[in-house]
């Protein structure tokens, strides 16, 4: 099967294409050279006057796992108040802000997005997320393995453990648990909670195993990247949504040692506490100290004023918020002695002071970060708010006279003290295909993805190119997922079976000794059926794997 | 997996036949028998040594066909029918996805076997969440255990072996030092009535609720006007909140399926919340228990697929929850069904509920139903005859089931996948 997708605008930043016309040619599931004159087409498209980039990716979205299901469980209402019917090719669903599995996949699709992380994954609850992700339709997906208040890490820690065996713990893990990267959530902070600890700064000890933050993210930051993982750490910082919060971001920042460190929803990470509400933005500094250590990447978690559902590993944070609650109920859950999980329904409302305050911090941290392939955008979903709110997003950064009315519409003193009446940036397609599709592409080390060279993978995205940037992006023309036309003017129109991406660290399998006998004494299961084999994943679960690249590195 | 002369031993098994799906059994499968022979229980050793009968067909209207004809009458009732139904539903992941998938397709209703029990945590959490752990915390935190009703025992024999008897536990906390409180019914002739760390107080299951509430109502600081609630003195619930008060991780359980009375949920709720209050000072966390027949596993696939946990109607091409209106013997009574699919892949006992419409069973291969019904598929057991995944009862851990013989009986999943096919 060979596509001619004839005279596109392309915008494809890896390989600084941008906005050229161009032809792209697809065989079977890649992207090909131009197969010369005598090549039959078996279908051409013809895309003059279209915006042509890679798929979308999504880099921090909760999909999948336990957490998702409490918040389903929690909110019925969301589902009773927005169902989907089902159509000739979907099944039915319901909820934009905990959309069931099949819809995630209809809805990510349908905005020509082609794969999406869980940044979450509790290694004790992987089986479930992989499960549910697995169910999704279309989407390539993945995940972020939790550690960091695991007991095992906790314990290694403590007995002051060589970086060699952590890095075999953290790589055991990566397999195990079949994910992609490793997500430090309030580093040490899920566990302190179940010691009764309600607050945890970087350089506090943990109330049992005396070892602080700090140090968490010091070793895991050298593991990942001694290991080789190409997603540097993903790091969910202590005191989220905490007045003040941003000098504990910034010395997070710092506590990375210079190597690489990707710091998560940093919105709700960049609170100060200057004016008569005791709550200010600090993006200027965080932006500032983004733009100047290049060791450091950032996504946003951008809020949207409406209903959501937080749902956290951060149960120390989630029980402190759970007076927040709106509708008043909330879960928590200590989980395994390996993390846990909080769900608090959240309603923001514009014309509260502090939400309106976080919409636009969120977007000044957005159009004050200088160099996009360094920031992700993101809404943290559901946790800001629910992914189908990306294409208003993107018209927030794209069109400034459109960000400038929202802005009329927020609590006046919040909109008074927020810089974004004097932020001119507007992103053009290429910074946006580059914040979308090229920037998580690399920092997954997703090599065939994001970008749209001969030899990738051919997810491809086509848009109308609209004034109209929310518009454009809400309803591509075409989506090609592995070179097979998925969607058409915005509605599903085949349905594919993605993969799951996943990364292969060396490690010394000694490990399992140690490994084996906390098992054996201290869990309720046993490291045989923790452990996600490749055969489950593939048999039972239903999901083909496709492993990252990854090279060892020397010790930092 | 070792070869034996007499037969084949599997380590680490999971055992899919109660909510605990304890993962440590050996078993020795021997041509068609399986049997539990070490970390077993009743009820693991009952469920293991149930007969595979593999050389049954499936049945229409009691006499011998094969799966095809089966699978096309099995389709050609479906596609007829206007109200069809899904009960039972007891089986894994694979055999859920393939239920909501088919009764997706169909516009029909589904209510697992349980729940009844389920939906009284439900209904709980759906209006008031609530605060839990898992089985692993509670085995290496746990300094107080308060057992909201006493049939652990019964329903999941193993579980004070597992996660108060423990020898071992992470933070210093011997078996010695652990302390648990039995409260309801059957608290003074408990097994574990006797041993010097346990206290039994008596009371009736269904007053636990009123139980809850005044211990809610004493950590509060306020007075309570009677000297005793449903039979157990004010002094001794004071003293057992003050224990809960000053543990450093209590752990509140119940069993909903034990709290068999109207209304049991506002138990539940006050059970829960109990264990929420005491996080303002200390740390305590709900623990739901309880579960067999896969019935924690269709709730999690049920949640995510279609965003409500059982009694889900899909008819009109869109879910609704009816709680109380989407119940099987509801729809039976009422002829508000006209087509029952039944599936009970674990227990070949819990057979489908007399009725006069048609029937299609997916039931164990042992199962004997009288009358028969229209369709009888006899189908693979989850973790002895094919692989798949069983969630256990505190939803968070999804483990992995394993084939242990091979009999040539289908999975739910297939036969399902297969009618849905011929649709």
């Amino acid at each position: 099967m060979l596509i001619k997708l004839s005279a596109g605008t392309v915008y494809d930043p890896a390989n600084g294409i941008d906005g050229e016309v161009r032809d792209l040619y697809i065989r079977d599931e890649r992207l090909v050279e131009n197969p010369g004159p005598d090549a039959v087409i078996d279908t051409e498209y013809d895309l003059r006057g279209k915006v042509v980039m890679a798929g979308a990716i999504d880099m921090h979205t909760h999909i999948g796992g336990g957490k998702v299901n409490v918040a389903r469980t929690l909110m019925p209402e969301l589902c009773r108040d927005e169902p989907v019917p089902g159509g000739c090719l979907t099944r039915s669903g319901c909820s934009h802000a905990t959309p069931t599995t099949l819809l995630t996949g209809y809805r990510y699709a349908e905005m020509g997005y082609t794969a999406a992380f869980e940044p979450a994954v509790m290694p004790s609850n992987a089986r479930q997320a992989h499960l549910e992700m697995a169910d999704i339709p279309i989407l390539d997906t993945g995940g972020y393995a939790m550690l960091g208040s695991d007991d095992f890490l906790l314990r290694l820690l403590a007995e002051g453990a060589e970086q060699e065996r952590i890095n075999d713990y953290v790589a055991w893990t990566l397999h195990a648990s079949q994910c992609l990267g490793i997500k430090v959530v309030n580093p040490g902070g899920i566990s302190a909670f179940k010691f009764n600890g309600r607050k945890l700064d970087l350089d506090d000890r943990n109330p049992y195993y005396r070892i602080t933050p700090r140090q968490i993210l010091q070793t895991l930051c050298r593991s990942l990247y001694e290991l080789g993982v190409p997603h540097p750490l993903h790091v969910h910082a202590s005191n989220l949504g905490v007045p003040g919060n941003f000098r504990t971001t910034l010395d997070t920042m710092d506590a990375a040692d210079g190597l690489p460190m990707h710091l998560t929803h940093i919105q709700f990470h960049s609170y100060g506490t200057e004016g008569d509400h005791s709550f200010s933005s600090a993006a200027a500094e965080i932006a500032e100290a983004i733009n100047s250590k290049a060791h450091i990447t950032a996504d946003i978690g951008q809020i949207m004023f409406g209903q959501t559902v937080t749902a956290s590993g951060d149960t120390m944070k989630q029980y402190a918020n759970h007076r927040h609650a709106s509708p008043s109920k909330w879960v928590c859950m200590d989980i395994e002695c390996d993390a846990g999980c909080g769900v608090v329904p959240f309603r923001y409302r514009d014309r509260n002071f502090v939400n309106a305050m976080q919409w636009a911090i969120g977007l000044e941290i957005f159009l004050m970060v200088d160099d996009p392939w360094r920031v992700f955008l993101t809404t943290d979903h559901p946790n800001g708010a629910p992914f189908t709110s990306y294409p208003h997003l993107i018209r927030l950064l794209m069109d400034r006279s459109f960000r400038e009315d929202m802005l009329l519409r927020i609590n006046p003193e919040a909109a008074a003290h927020s810089r974004l009446q004097g932020l001119t940036r507007e992103y053009t397609l290429y910074e946006m295909a580059i914040m979308t599709r090229a920037g998580p592409a690399r920092i997954l080390g997703l090599r065939d993805r994001g970008h749209l060279a001969a030899g990738g993978y051919a997810d491809i995205t086509v848009y109308e190119d609209l004034a109209n940037r929310e518009q454009m992006f809400e309803r591509p023309v075409y989506v090609f997922k592995n070179g097979e036309l998925i969607v058409r003017n915005g509605d599903i129109c085949a349905l594919t079976k993605g993969a799951t991406h996943t990364v292969r660290p060396e490690f010394d399998s000694g490990i399992e000794r140690p490994l084996k006998d906390y098992f054996d004494r201290y869990h309720s299961i046993r490291l045989e059926n923790f452990k996600i084999s490749n055969d489950e994943m593939t048999g039972s679960i239903g999901s083909r794997i496709m492993p990252a690249a990854c090279t060892a590195r020397g010790k930092a | 997996m070792d070869n034996k002369t007499s037969g084949t031993t599997h380590h680490n098994t999971v055992c899919p036949f109660c909510g605990l799906c304890c993962d440590d059994l050996t078993v020795r499968v021997n041509v068609d028998e399986a049997t539990v022979t070490a970390n077993g229980c009743t009820l693991g050793a009952r469920g293991f040594a149930q007969p595979a009968a593999d050389t049954r067909q499936p049945l229409i209207q009691g006499k011998t066909c094969t799966v095809e004809q089966a699978v096309q009458h099995a389709a050609g009732l479906l596609r007829s029918a206007r109200l069809p139904l899904f009960g039972g539903l007891g089986t894994d992941v694979d055999g859920a996805r393939a239920a909501i998938k088919l009764a997706d397709h169909i516009g029909a209703t589904l209510d697992h076997m349980n729940s009844e029990a389920l939906l009284r945590n439900l209904l709980a959490v759906q209006d008031s969440g609530w605060m839990t752990c898992t089985l692993t915390e509670v085995r290496n935190r746990a300094d107080l255990l308060v057992m909201f009703g006493s049939s652990a025992e019964q329903r999941l024999p193993r579980f004070y072996e597992r996660f108060f008897n423990n020898q071992e536990s992470m933070f210093g906390l011997g078996a010695d030092e652990r302390r648990l409180v039995l409260i309801g019914d059957g608290a003074a002739s408990s097994v574990m009535q006797g041993d010097p760390r346990v206290t039994a107080i008596p009371c009736p299951t269904h007053r636990l609720g009123d139980i809850a509430a005044a211990m809610r109502t004493l950590l509060r600081g306020r007075p309570l006007q009677q000297k005793s609630v449903a039979g157990v003195s004010v002094v001794q619930l004071q003293d057992l909140v003050n224990r809960l008060a000053h543990a450093h991780y209590g752990v509140i359980g119940w069993l909903a399926a034990e709290l068999d009375f109207p209304h049991a949920e506002l138990a539940v709720q006050a059970i829960s919340a109990l264990a929420v209050d005491l996080n303002s000072n200390t740390r305590c966390s709900g623990l739901p228990l309880g579960g067999n027949n896969g019935d924690t596993t269709f709730v999690q696939v049920a949640t995510s697929q279609t965003g409500y946990p059982t009694r889900i109607s899909l008819g009109g091409n869109q879910a609704r929850y009816g709680p109380l209106q989407n119940a099987t013997d509801r729809l039976l009574a009422d002829n508000e069904a006209d087509i029952l699919v039944w599936i009970s892949a674990f227990d070949a006992e819990r057979k489908p509920p007399a009725s006069a419409i048609p029937g299609i069973v997916l039931g164990h291969a042992a199962m004997q139903c009288d009358p028969a019904p229209e369709v009888f598929f006899p189908v693979a057991t989850p973790g002895i005859d094919h692989a798949g995944n069983i969630y256990r009862c505190d939803s968070a851990v999804n483990l992995p089931l394993r084939a242990l013989r091979s009999t040539g009986l289908p999975a739910v999943a297939a036969v399902l996948n297969s009618i849905t096919g011929h649709l």
